[in-house]
């Protein structure tokens, strides 16, 4: 390892201008590293010391809200913008100084950024054909590009322009773009943002697909969340510059380390507690005298706040549930009907399979054990009824 | 809001009508004068297009076009690569002269025109700053006569008042073309100057056509910057049509004139266009 | 792209174009207040002399009365043929708005000398002495791509609801454009009013052939440098560039005061 930095940094060195890729041969390609990455504008810190690995081959999604500083991080492995701190390595080789023509990543812009005076085979073989690429000879590249629109199933498309196209094929042009200079890492800035819903669903097994067939690493960067749940293998989940967790799909659902993460994953009710006895994972809460236990997650001081995730929660009647409460809304989402619930104790959000009509009387029920407690956060009860229900966050 | 046909037409007539009456009516008139002879102000015989074929055989005809090419040739190739050069640093460049160096071209745009020629011969004139410079200096034993009433000095004031328009077009273009275009090019290999090359150049290649005949076209028509620091070899076609139309009364001449630099630029733009697309400066389709 | 690292060679080329912009101007004004006669560098002395010279002069004072009534007049009908056309363009794209819009445009693509041309052999036709009318209609005809440039500008920029607002409260379309849409273009019409008075202030390859015996202090300063050696020559450039200058600077500040968007924002929208 340490011989080919040392190659790779000589042969950047000498002004030369062949990819790295040649430098660090065909070992395991696609691992990405950052340390301590660093961008400020002003006394506004977009990124905050941000630590990231992805393993070779793997497909990683950065999700957060807007301005948590996941677009600028992308932005910064690409080499559009510099860092102000850390370090960024591919493979082990360090390329923060590098200019974007000379990374081995390739990006898919959000807007596609398809050039529109050049037809689409002009489109995809420019890659090919600037002065740091190896520039093969005219019928290799007009195969290449014959190659990879196939892959993104757009065989034939060649003598297309990019206004003739929709948002969806635009798309792929970009990303057949981006994949044909064999790139180690693909970055992709919140690629389903522009497409309509019922597009969206194609463009995720498209990429899936893709992926597994050319088993690049995928660095993909959303606000959305179903997005990034449903077609990643690793979240990382960021929130004002830091990345607060990073974990697959399921544990970050079902463990969310901090009460962003709990806030911004899925739906869920959130109730003000007070602390009991603690024993090693479980705390013991009291909800207005309604005690149980839920999940510590380190908590400091005798005030908590618990996540209940819908499924926790069961609609029983009047009297036969640990607290009695009135439905205030019920909406129907096909499967099941989302319900809040007004109590003496906090809003509760639950599913039930049957209507419910306003002003009904109901109980509400959960096990001896149940949800995660955490330390409770100046904003706490903001926005406990803001979340908006999995399944409804459209961009 | 709704206006409808009635409101619409009432509102546009007196734009309309005044446009037709002084740009589209001259228009057909002054072709109608083109196709007769005049003497002492007035036509006299009949329809013919003598007018036409004098203009174009003449030898003095070729004189005039041939200095009308010298002064406005490097006069819009001069206005088109600078102003390209103030617009993009305008546009792209570090943060801190931008936006001065714009209100500058503006500035300069609003300038008074004759003072902008005008002002040249204090810089280049026997007594002027250029020659008491150089001869303070030693560099010359006595004034340059060359320096003013010639075709460089024509070409310099031209110069001075087509740039900032020149920048002015780029400005709009550049600044138009998103950001995401030229990332998306280096992303994918080119390095600083392929993408001003392959990317970004191309994007605003109508700008360059449309400002490159412009340029050119204004040139041509200038008459009096070859008055006030031209020499004997700039009069162009613009002084002559001037005299015509002027002092010298022959309006079927002029008229004539008028019309055949006016086919001569329209031919000028079309083989222009087809040199850009196929020195791929101007892409096939509209960007 | 954010990493702006300076083009040093070229923001060294843009410093040098800007000298060669502004040189002769400022050398012309230098020399304005030179107490002596040559042009020789350095000047002499500093002095006003020259323009009292000028102001002296009967003639001066004629062209620049001619000069300043043009250039009201030219801006008066103008900006309000040009806003009343701009409103209808910015809502409406029937055959005939587009049509009388690219007619508006038009005269910003050709050399003026040709616009002065048609003028004269409109004048012959229709037996047509020079006079005011003819400098006025003259100077309208360049300076209306530029009114119409600014207030489309400012059309395009605010919400059409309001407008739509105002029909469903009641008001006819004549009244919504008096009420609702004038006062809120004010401003950029009062700034393509001090474009166009500007603008027609300096006007001269048009106004050589529409004046006739008249002169506008352009022709005057024409006149006056055909002659080679003038010193006063300076002091009247000075005045022909200060005037509209001044005159641009004041429409540019309202425009960017009232409307939050200058001329060159304007200009810049044209672009797109």
């Amino acid at each position: 390892m340490t011989d080919m930095r040392a190659e790779g940094r000589a042969a950047m060195s000498d002004g030369n201008r062949r990819r790295i890729d040649d430098e660090l041969g065909t070992a395991a390609r696609g691992a990405l590293a950052t340390r301590g990455v660093t961008k400020r504008y002003g006394s506004i810190v977009a990124v905050d010391g941000v630590d990231l690995d992805l393993p070779a081959g793997s497909f990683f999604s950065l999700l957060g809200p807007s301005g948590c500083g996941k677009t600028t991080l992308l932005r910064i492995i690409a080499g559009l913008e510099q860092p102000d701190g850390g370090t960024i390595h591919v493979d082990g080789l360090d390329i923060t100084r590098q200019p974007p023509e000379r990374r081995p990543f390739n990006m898919v812009f959000q807007r596609y950024a398809l050039f529109p005076h050049l037809s689409v085979f002009d489109n995809v073989v420019f890659g090919l054909t600037t002065a740091g690429s190896e520039r093969p000879p005219k019928a290799e590249a007009r195969r290449r590009v014959g190659d990879m629109l196939t892959l993104v199933g757009l065989d034939g498309y060649e003598r297309r322009w990019p206004s003739q196209l929709s948002g969806g094929q635009q798309q792929r042009v970009a990303v057949a773009r981006a994949l044909i200079r064999h790139p180690r890492v693909l970055l992709l800035d919140e690629p389903m943002s522009a497409l309509d819903r019922n597009v969206r669903h194609q463009v995720r097994e498209e990429l899936l697909r893709i992926h597994s067939e050319l088993g690049t690493t995928f660095l993909l960067v959303t606000h959305d969340q179903d997005e990034a749940l449903s077609i990643s293998g690793t979240v990382g989940l960021m929130n004002n510059g830091r990345l607060e967790q990073v974990a697959n799909p399921e544990g970050l659902y079902r463990h969310p380390a901090t009460l962003f993460a709990a806030r911004f994953i899925g739906a869920g009710t959130f109730l003000d507690v007070a602390v009991g006895a603690r024993s090693p994972g479980i705390a013991e809460v009291d909800l207005g005298g309604i005690r149980f236990g839920a999940e510590d997650t380190g908590l400091t001081g005798d005030r908590a706040t618990v996540l209940l995730r819908p499924e926790e929660v069961k609609v029983t009647d009047p009297g036969a549930g640990r607290i009695d409460g009135r439905i205030v809304t019920c909406a129907f989402f096909g499967s099941y009907y989302e319900l809040t619930a007004s109590t003496a104790c906090g809003t509760f959000r639950l599913r039930d399979t049957h209507l419910r009509a306003p002003g009904e009387a109901i109980a509400v029920t959960w096990p001896e054990t149940a949800g995660i407690a955490y330390v409770p956060s100046a904003a706490a009860s903001a926005a406990t009824d803001d979340i908006a229900p999995l399944g409804a966050s459209e961009a | 809001m709704q206006i409808h046909r009635k409101l619409e037409t009432l509102l546009l007539s007196p734009l309309g009508l005044f446009l037709a009456a002084t740009v589209v009516l001259p228009a057909f008139i002054l072709f109608g004068y083109s196709l007769f002879l005049w003497r002492f102000l007035e036509p006299v015989g009949a329809l013919t297009f003598e007018n036409y074929s004098e203009s174009l055989t003449a030898p003095v005809s070729r004189q005039l076009v041939i200095n009308t090419l010298l002064i406005g040739v490097p006069t819009t190739i001069a206005s088109v690569v600078g102003g390209y050069a103030l617009a993009y640093y305008s546009v792209f460049g570090t943060g801190r002269g931008r936006r001065l160096l714009f209100a500058l071209i503006v500035t300069a745009l609003m300038a008074s025109y004759l003072v902008r020629i005008y002002a040249w011969r204090t810089l280049l004139g026997e007594n002027g700053i250029v020659n008491s410079g150089l001869e303070a200096l030693g560099l010359i034993g006595a004034p340059l006569q060359f320096l003013l009433f010639s075709r460089p000095a024509a070409i310099l004031a031209e110069v001075s008042l087509f740039m900032p328009l020149a920048a002015l077009a780029f400005y709009a273009a550049l600044a138009g073309i998103s950001p995401d275009y030229r990332e998306a090019s280096r992303d994918l290999g080119a390095g600083r100057g392929e993408t001003l090359l392959r990317v970004t150049l191309p994007l605003t290649g109508p700008a360059i056509l449309g400002t490159v005949v412009l340029t050119f076209f204004l040139s041509a028509g200038d008459y009096v910057t070859p008055v006030l620091v031209g020499g004997v070899g700039s009069s162009t076609v613009g002084t002559a049509i001037a005299t015509k139309m002027g002092p010298a009364g022959d309006y079927g001449s002029g008229a004539a004139d008028s019309f055949l630099v006016l086919m001569g630029f329209v031919f000028i733009y079309l083989v222009l266009r087809a040199a850009m697309r196929a020195g791929r400066i101007l892409p096939e389709r509209a960007a | 792209m954010s990493r702006r690292r300076g083009i040093p060679w070229l923001a060294f080329t843009c410093v040098a174009l800007i000298l060669f912009l502004y040189a002769p101007l400022a050398v012309a004004t230098i020399y304005a207040f030179n107490s002596g006669t040559r042009l020789v560098w350095p000047p002499e002395g500093v002095s006003l002399r020259w323009f009292g010279h000028v102001f002296g002069d009967e003639l001066f004072r004629n062209a620049f009365a001619t000069s300043m009534t043009a250039a009201v007049a030219t801006a008066v009908v103008s900006s309000s043929i040009g806003t009343v056309a701009a409103i209808v363009f910015t809502r409406r794209s029937t055959k005939l708005a587009r049509l009388v819009e690219a007619l508006g445009r038009l005269p910003v693509m050709l050399p003026p000398l040709f616009v002065g041309i048609g003028f004269v052999a409109l004048m012959k036709a229709t037996s047509l002495a020079p006079s005011m009318l003819t400098i006025v209609a003259g100077h309208t005809i360049v300076v209306i791509p530029f009114v119409i440039l600014v207030v489309t500008a400012r059309l395009r920029t605010y919400e059409v609801e309001v407008e739509q607002a105002a029909r469903d409260l009641g008001a006819t379309p004549l009244q919504v454009i008096g009420r609702i849409t004038l006062p809120i273009i004010a401003p950029a019409v009062f700034g393509a009013f001090l474009v166009a008075f500007a603008f027609s202030f300096d006007e001269l390859l048009i106004t050589n052939f529409t004046s006739g015996t008249q002169s506008t202090v352009p022709i005057y300063v024409l006149g006056r440098l055909r002659r080679l050696v003038d010193p006063g020559a300076n002091a009247v450039a000075v005045i022909l560039l200060l005037i509209p200058w001044i005159a641009f600077g004041v429409g540019q500040v309202v425009l960017k005061r009232f409307t939050g968007s200058g001329l060159s924002d304007a200009l810049l929208q044209q672009g797109r």
